[in-house]
């Protein structure tokens, strides 16, 4: 009997106990969107970043529901180019993308504080230094994928996201 | 405020029938006009953090419906709540919301099988009250969901009709004929949880048998039933995971649909038995489900499933009779109109003609993949072109040829070939997948990628009739055979492979509903391992019909090439697998000293060959177009270059590959030598050669007479006519 075949009979014997189900039920859940034990099991498992930033300790904002929200992939999200009156509306779309997909894990560029638009969803936003050199540039960058343990990244234009940038995104989905 | 007809509340991540239900709601809704509003609830039931389910994000896409994310007011004529867990525990993550009339759908068993209940009904009461400011009706899928309401007690409101699933029983219209195998092919559909199992090992068996009478056939995994027989699944079992098949496609190739659970849970509806019954697959159920689909399913308890299968197996007229009256009742009693008409009752909504654009149409999602507007009115079946990448355009131009002709049918094409571009000029659709050789890949390694990539086209395009062109058919369709039943298959293989080779591939004809052997002037010369196997034969098979070029005058001012004076064609530019230049140089010296221009043409398959500056570059697809501009030619012997410089009459000197894989290019232009219909040469030497386009130029019009003489036409309209019987004979 493999290890996988014992815990699954371990589970449907463990089921089959008055009163279980019943409190499986309400417990789980709980257990499951507990901040607390979430932390402490990343502590104890969570050992590497990959290079897409699975694993980077990092929330994946409040849409998104269920185990392994937490090791998403992490996606850069360039903002700099968009207009603030159009900042709202690209977030907004970023989110739809996000819950449909469930794919990733965004990290606002912002070059204006403008961090409401990225509290409205609870992602981590992300505010460029204005003006820098070139070298600056690159050692932000550096910083940024030291700090996100990644190198996705999404360049949004001045006219919001693209077609092929949204496509892109959908294709992140693991599904299918 | 944001305003929509009808909202759908729900966790739309969910695998399933739930899932399945509320895309085919939301069709109906957008069928009869209808703006629908999604919001989604992270309800209790999806453990792991996972995307919509791909039919609702489709919707999404296509403009269907509309998501609704952030805590802007909604307003809704009729709200409806699929899944009161999903309320029980999310509601907090509801916006305000006005709605007019706010629907429960109680879609799953309130009672689990160890007796615990799922849901509250006065909780869900009480939350709706707070959320909506009104009562709820409740909506149970069948009555014995409604009889667990009534049991609850409690105030409920329920309405008077149970709140049906339903499906579009067109789009699971599957072709399938009365059992004729040995034993009964028995299946099921279902995600693999226990209690969509029989618990008990007798019950299991008697549903679904080890012993070998019936082959049973799984969509969903198994691993609850493993866990109940506690050993290896019966040899005589196939199971499928989850989501890796088609599950119309999967009841294409079952006889009888046999579903049993856990006896102790309460199955709502059974979306995967409509489903069933919509593709005509007689359905033997425990009698439990006769209260949902009375006389359209046949019903035994577990001792007597066995003969029931049985007898639909010898008993054609039983089967087709069951089959034929599942049919009609998953149209009639569950048809989407169904839906349009209790939200009507419900709402007061009238229906509408169908906006293609409108409110839904401007929004982000649906701007992915375009409205429904856009797709295309074309209702012709499909006809799959496949072509392997080969050395040149000629699987490809056999393809197209067929295409042109089969009007039958709307074309799409798949090939290897870098080449196919080309089928986008003669406005065909097309896309690309990499061969191995593309790739820098082994061949072994590619495999998968071409049964991934050919399986996703099947899956969007789903053809009728897939052709395939190339000598080499990839293991993969073996696979794809067995997993996409639906469309007929038809190998295209052309004869004259050099002696003792790949005899083996030709077993690969077990494969195919047809094999189509593209004629060749020089078949009698064919002693390859083609010749004496069974396949259709048809003329030689070229893209153009010979009304279809260009005078000589049009074809010589569209290339930009001399009015007056006799030009030479130089092609070795259709294959990518030797060094053309030396030919080509040798060739173009001969024609500059028996003072012919010279023309040569440079493919996309071999790009990078440099040319003398007065000598003029070409390449116009398809090329037989302009064939007339030229007075002789100097080629390679390969199937379409040959076929089409001597059909529409250019004599030419052959310069066979010398290093083809396959096809016999010696022997091709030999025998037309020696039949005296062109000249033939191993190699071009400008001494050598300079001779033969002497000959050519004077006597190419008898050689090009005989041709003529004994041309038996264009094979194509055969091949197109093969097409449309084989699918016909099928429908």
């Amino acid at each position: 009997m493999s290890s996988r075949d014992l815990v699954a009979g371990l589970a449907r014997a463990g089921r089959k106990v008055p009163g279980v189900p019943a409190a499986r039920r309400m417990v789980i859940p709980w257990l499951r969107d507990n901040d607390l034990l979430r932390r402490l099991a990343r502590r104890l498992w969570m050992t590497e970043v990959g290079a897409d930033g699975r694993g980077a300790d990092l929330t994946a904002g409040k849409l998104l529901g269920g185990v392994g929200r937490d090791t998403l992939p992490v996606l850069l999200v360039d903002l700099t180019r968009v207009p603030a009156d159009g900042l709202e509306t690209v977030v907004d779309e970023l989110a739809e993308i996000q819950l449909i997909t469930a794919a990733f894990r965004p990290v606002l560029l912002l070059d204006a504080p403008a961090f409401a638009v990225a509290r409205k969803y609870g992602y981590p936003p992300e505010l460029v230094p204005r003006s820098p050199t070139e070298v600056d540039r690159i050692a932000y960058w550096k910083r940024l994928r030291r700090t996100y343990g990644t190198a996705l990244r999404c360049t949004v234009g001045a006219e919001g996201l693209t077609p092929d940038e949204r496509v892109f995104l959908f294709s992140l989905s693991q599904d299918g | 405020m944001r305003v929509v007809d009808v909202l759908d509340i729900s966790d739309f991540r969910f695998a399933g029938g739930t899932a399945a239900s509320i895309a085919e709601e939301i069709a109906a809704q957008a069928g009869a006009g209808w703006t629908t509003g999604l919001i989604h609830l992270n309800g209790p039931l999806v453990a792991r953090v996972t995307g919509f389910n791909p039919r609702i994000t489709e919707q999404l896409a296509d403009g269907s419906a509309r998501l609704l994310i952030g805590h802007d007011p909604v307003r809704a004529a009729i709200t409806l709540i699929r899944h009161p867990t999903v309320l029980d525990q999310a509601s907090d993550q509801l916006p305000p919301i006005t709605t007019e009339q706010v629907v429960v759908i109680v879609n799953s068993t309130m009672i689990a099988p160890d007796g615990a209940r799922e849901f509250d009904p006065a909780r869900i009461n009480r939350l709706v009250r707070q959320r909506f400011g009104l009562d709820p009706l409740w909506a149970p899928l069948s009555s014995r969901i409604r009889g667990q309401l009534l049991a609850a007690g409690g105030d409920l409101r329920l309405i008077a009709d149970d709140w049906v699933n339903v499906i579009d029983a067109r789009s699971w219209h599957v072709e399938h004929d009365a059992p004729a195998g040995d034993r009964p092919v028995i299946g099921r559909h279902s995600r693999d949880v226990a209690a969509k199992w029989p618990r008990e090992r007798a019950e299991l068996l008697a549903a679904y048998p080890e012993d070998g009478s019936v082959e049973v056939r799984v969509l969903g995994g198994a691993r609850s039933a493993r866990a109940v027989l506690g050993s290896q699944l019966p040899d005589s079992w196939r199971v499928w995971e989850f989501g890796t098949r088609e599950p119309r496609e999967f009841l294409q190739g079952i006889d009888t649909y046999v579903y049993y659970t856990d006896p102790r849970w309460i199955e709502a509806f059974g979306r995967n038995v409509l489903e069933a019954m919509a593709a005509g697959v007689p359905v033997v159920l425990p009698p439990v489900f006769e209260t949902i689909f009375a006389d359209a399913a046949l019903y035994a308890e577990p001792a007597g499933i066995q003969e029931v299968v049985r007898s639909l197996h010898r008993d054609t007229n039983l089967w087709l009779r069951i089959s034929e009256h599942a049919r009609a009742t998953a149209r009639r009693r569950f048809s989407r109109q169904v839906h349009v008409d209790r939200i009507q009752a419900l709402s007061g909504l009238e229906a509408r003609t169908p906006q293609a654009g409108g409110e839904q149409s401007g929004h982000s999602a649906s701007r992915l993949r375009g409205t429904p507007a856009t797709r295309a009115a074309d209702e012709r079946p499909k006809l799959l072109l496949v072509s392997s990448n080969g050395t040149g355009m000629g699987h490809l131009m056999r393809l197209m040829a067929y295409a042109r002709r089969a009007t039958h049918f709307q074309p799409h094409v798949v090939s290897l070939s870098q080449g196919v571009a080309a089928v986008g000029r003669l406005g065909m659709s097309y896309e690309y997948v990499p061969s191995a050789a593309g790739l820098g890949m082994d061949p072994s390694s590619w495999q998968p990628i071409f049964t991934d990539r050919i399986g996703a086209v099947l899956r969007r395009v789903r053809p009728a009739v897939v052709v395939f062109d190339g000598t080499w058919p990839y293991n993969g369709i073996e696979e794809l055979r067995s997993t996409h039943p639906d469309p007929l298959w038809v190998w295209s293989r052309r004869g004259m492979w050099q002696p003792g080779r790949s005899r083996d591939q030709l077993k690969k004809a077990a494969w195919f509903d047809a094999v189509i052997e593209p004629g060749d002037f020089a078949s009698a010369g064919d002693i390859g391992a083609t010749a004496s196997a069974p396949a259709v034969r048809i003329p030689p098979v070229t893209l153009l019909d010979e009304d279809e070029l260009l005078t000589r005058h049009a074809a010589r001012r569209e290339l930009g090439l001399p009015t007056g004076g006799r030009i030479a064609l130089v092609a070795f530019s259709g294959g990518a697998v030797e060094d053309v230049t030396s030919d080509t140089a040798a060739a173009i010296a001969a024609c500059r000293r028996v003072g012919l221009e010279i023309c040569v043409t440079q493919s996309v398959v071999a790009p990078d060959v440099a040319l003398p500056d007065d000598v003029h570059v070409i390449n116009p697809i398809p090329l037989a177009t302009y064939q007339r501009a030229f007075d002789v030619a100097i080629s390679a012997a390969g199937y379409n270059s040959f076929h089409e410089l001597l059909r529409f009459g250019t004599p030419t000197l052959f310069i066979p590959k010398r290093n083809s894989a396959l096809d016999d290019q010696g022997r091709r232009a030999r025998w037309a030598a020696d039949q005296g219909w062109s000249l033939c040469a191993p190699r071009v030497s400008e001494s050598g050669t300079v001779p033969m386009l002497a000959e050519l130029l004077e006597h190419g019009d008898e050689m090009i007479a005989k041709v003529t003489a004994m041309d038996p036409g264009n094979g194509a309209v055969d091949a197109a006519r093969l097409l449309t019987d084989l699918h016909r004979g099928r429908t």
